[in-house]
């Protein structure tokens, strides 16, 4: 967490703390009040509901939880789990199997009427009343609630397997060698960094970008996009591209090929802020409004406001192929959804509602939110060129060079899950549903599934064990292996052609590889145990795997610093760990969790990120040498201070470290600084 | 762990405060909020047996907690009570005998419900986002970003 944030939290501690407390809740009255209680048949009763109930895998699987999930985390406080956590284990009598009730159609359904839709979204609303009951029935089973209702609701399914646009990790485009060939082409007139993205070929937004002379920064009020000029590594602010007061901007694209900038916002939802009114009716208008405003930037100094697009939903991520974007927001229908009124409860795109037949149901029989995808050409930005709603109780999408797999995970009321997933195919901004499919677990992040010559490759967690599977163009499993690294989960994973690599923990880090060359018989061929655990993977060459994750200490198991490791991967049975290299007192990194924060690139022989330590952040820059490994080049404080993460962005020899509205240069020839700017 | 109404009341003693001020940015309403705390409180009790050490004892009635005040919302036509907030915030904002802090209550208004429960188990249970992710069977990566913007939102309001 960074200080802004640490300051608000400080703030709502301060403002609350001379709260003045009821006096039933004192100290002795509650003291009081349960001895009452003791004396009454209620407790009596349910104590011995209590001592009916069989517990032992639950407390077993309790022990298990503290190992991994306390140890790591927190190693001083032993016992600081949680009740759901513990609870969420080892009953198998409630498995997902019996309730969750998964369509095993091949085939995307799409509604036939806005009634059907309506239906799913009651069926939803009765399910949630059903626990409801359940849970009033049986107090003491309080904690086990927790499990499932939180499994279940909107507010958290499938949050498992992320979210949010900046959790999926992975990938540049250093990956194999025809990906770095095709990069090759770009960089050939310009030297200069591209976001970090899960998929080459494939652009994501972030919020700091270049086209190789300007910078283009999301300033930390959220509200404007801030155009730097850094000719001669002088850098002076020329422009800058701003939103209405009511809106905020989430991250943006530059497209220096075609002259464009597109800048994705928001409009705030719920409280009292003004929105749009075709936005605001009914159980769709809590959810906010996405949009998307297309900029000409000819001349960068003088950007020219061409269209803009919107379409109900928070955002959630986007994609920029071929000249369109892919915007995809979420809208959780909660309140006053009306049947025969759809704008109550259908996504609207630029006012309109989405037709039936753009809604893709859900491979179970309720949902409560959409994920509304939708298209822009950027030559033509004031419409869509096409939009999808796909009907769920909340996902996330991967995007490979040709489909998005939209997957979500169905949570066991106390054990098991399984992950649906939706393949809709797009090329030049047209989306097409092909087909949907299953497999048990869950997913870490996006790196974890994968397309490859048509098949989808995923590594998957679930309880206490691992997975590999593959799925054919049509989503059927055609290959597996399951029980993998029982008691661990996975931290990260990426794959490189006809090869996997993921990372388990528990008290070390084994990096496995798999071969997946057969995909009808994926073979795990490596095993390498180390201690730690790496959370990002980025390939370094052709040869090489980065590994950026903590290093932990096995007497104490707490984690004492951020950990590179460089693993040689020239031989797949027999990868080796070739450098190791800890930064004491750095305690995280946002890399972790954020992949657009590394800057990677192993042509140019670079690799840098934020880390967090007592004195606040600091950039690190390193090179990796053949004889040496790793060699430190930068370790520089930050001096900006913003809400978002920061960003290493290099323009031929130089880096600019940007964060808040500081923006720091530093030479690649000598290290030093050259120059800093303040927005 | 095994534990009598004293010793039960002792680990109370530590944390009650907190209880009731997370109960109060969750519940909004100072009744609801005292409820949901002797629920939560005989939830907790009853359910001792299934501790197993004192130092987790915090973490542990703040997930009860958390979770009761979801159920509260159910049980309240969280439907409804949504419709009206609006209405009945305005007048709370009115009254002179504040009973929480009017931009705190206008900042924990902006948020999801489950921003709200972040938010709360941040500041008033002091978890990081690991064992806040274990707590509500998120990802603490989820639990982060949805922390930064939850905060993000608030900062608007607080200043």
């Amino acid at each position: 967490m960074d200080k802004r944030e640490q300051d608000v939290l400080d703030q709502i501690r301060q403002k609350t703390a001379d709260v003045k407390m009821p006096e039933s809740l004192e100290p002795e009255n509650i003291q009081r009040m349960l001895e009452e209680k003791q004396s009454g048949d209620a407790f009596r009763q349910s104590q011995k509901r209590r001592w009916g109930v069989k517990q032992t895998g639950i407390l077993a699987a309790a022990c298990l939880v503290i190992v991994v999930g306390i140890a790591v985390w927190n190693g001083a406080e032993p016992g600081r789990e949680s009740v759901s956590t513990r609870n969420t284990k080892g009953d198998s009598e409630h498995g997902i199997g019996d309730q969750s009730g998964i369509s095993s159609s091949k085939t995307i359904a799409r509604a036939e009427s806005y009634e059907q839709v309506y239906d799913y979204y009651e069926a939803y609303q009765k399910q949630l009343e059903e626990e409801q009951m359940a849970y009033d029935m049986n107090a003491a089973e309080l904690s086990r609630e927790s499990a499932a209702s939180s499994s279940d609701g909107g507010e958290s399914a499938g949050s498992a397997s992320t979210k949010n646009a900046g959790e999926e990790f992975m990938i540049e485009n250093t990956v194999d060698a025809p990906a770095a060939t095709a990069e090759a082409g770009d960089m050939a007139a310009s030297d200069y960094s591209q976001t970090n993205v899960r998929q080459e070929g494939v652009d994501e937004a972030d919020i700091a970008k270049t086209d190789g002379r300007y910078l283009y920064v999301l300033e930390d009020n959220g509200r404007e996009i801030a155009i730097v000029d850094t000719r001669d590594q002088d850098m002076k602010k020329v422009a800058s591209v701003e939103v209405g007061e009511q809106e905020y901007i989430h991250e943006f694209y530059v497209v220096p090929d075609r002259k464009k900038m597109a800048v994705v916002c928001g409009q705030q939802g719920s409280g009292s802020m003004e929105v749009d009114p075709l936005y605001s009716r009914g159980g769709i208008g809590n959810s906010g409004v996405t949009e998307a405003v297309t900029y000409d930037i000819q001349d960068p100094e003088n950007p020219k406001e061409e269209g803009r697009v919107t379409q109900s939903g928070e955002y959630n991520s986007s994609r920029m192929a071929d000249g369109y974007l892919y915007l995809f927001s979420q809208v959780y229908l909660w309140g006053d959804v009306v049947l025969g009124e759809p704008r109550t409860y259908v996504p609207l795109i630029n006012g309109e509602p989405v037709s039936e037949k753009n809604i893709f149901l859900p491979q179970v029989n309720r949902a409560n939110m959409y994920e509304v995808i939708t298209t822009v050409d950027l030559e033509k930005p004031d419409k869509m060129k096409d939009s999808k709603a796909v009907f769920s109780k909340g996902g996330q999408a991967y995007v490979s060079n040709r489909n998005i797999y939209f997957y979500e995970t169905e949570w066991g009321n106390f054990s098991g899950c399984v992950t649906t997933v939706r393949k809709i195919a797009y090329k030049d901004g047209k989306l097409e549903a092909k087909a949907q499919g299953q497999f048990d677990g869950y997913l870490n992040d996006s790196f974890s599934i994968d397309e490859y010559e048509g098949n989808l490759r995923v590594v998957t967690t679930e309880d206490d064990t691992n997975s590999v599977y593959v799925l054919d163009e049509e989503l059927e499993t055609i290959g597996s292996i399951e029980n993998l690294a029982e008691d661990e989960r996975i931290y990260s994973a990426r794959f490189m052609g006809d090869t996997g690599y993921f990372v388990t923990f528990r008290e070390t880090d084994p990096l496995f590889s798999v071969d997946l060359s057969d995909p009808k018989n994926p073979k795990i061929v490596g095993e390498l145990k180390i201690p730690g655990f790496s959370d990002y993977l980025h390939f370094y060459g052709n040869n090489r795997l980065l590994g950026i994750g903590m290093n932990v200490d096995e007497k104490t198991m707490t984690t004492d610093g951020v950990k590179i490791t460089m693993f040689d991967i020239s031989d797949k049975t027999d990868v080796k760990e070739e450098d190791t290299y800890v930064l004491k007192n750095v305690y995280s990194t946002d890399v972790s969790y954020d992949y657009k924060a590394a800057l990677v690139d192993w042509e140019k022989n670079l690799i840098g990120f934020a880390g967090y330590t007592q004195g606040g952040q600091r950039y690190f820059l390193f090179e990796y040498d053949d004889e040496k490994g790793f060699v430190c080049n930068l370790e520089e404080d930050i001096n900006g201070n913003g809400m978002r993460n920061s960003r290493g962005i290099y323009i031929e020899e130089t880096l600019y470290v940007i964060q808040g509205n500081i923006i720091e240069a530093y030479s690649l020839k000598d290290y030093q600084k050259v120059d800093d700017l303040i927005l | 762990m095994r534990c009598d109404t004293k010793t039960f009341a002792q680990m109370y003693e530590t944390v009650y405060k907190d209880l009731y001020r997370f109960a109060l940015c969750m519940m909004r309403n100072p009744e609801d909020a005292e409820d949901a705390v002797s629920e939560a409180v005989v939830a907790a009790y009853e359910n001792i047996g299934k501790l197993r050490s004192e130092e987790a004892f915090k973490s542990w009635i703040f997930t009860i907690l958390s979770n009761t005040c979801r159920k509260k919302w159910r049980d309240t036509a969280r439907q409804e009570r949504r419709l009206e907030e609006g209405r009945v915030s305005e007048e709370r904002f009115e009254e002179p005998d504040l009973w929480l802090a009017v931009d705190v209550r206008k900042a924990f208004f902006l948020l999801e419900d489950e921003e709200q429960t972040i938010v709360g188990l941040s500041v008033f249970g002091g978890y990081n986002s690991q064992e806040i992710g274990e707590a509500l069977k998120l990802n603490p990566n989820t639990v982060r970003s949805k922390r930064s913007r939850a905060l993000q939102k608030m900062e608007c309001v607080l200043r």
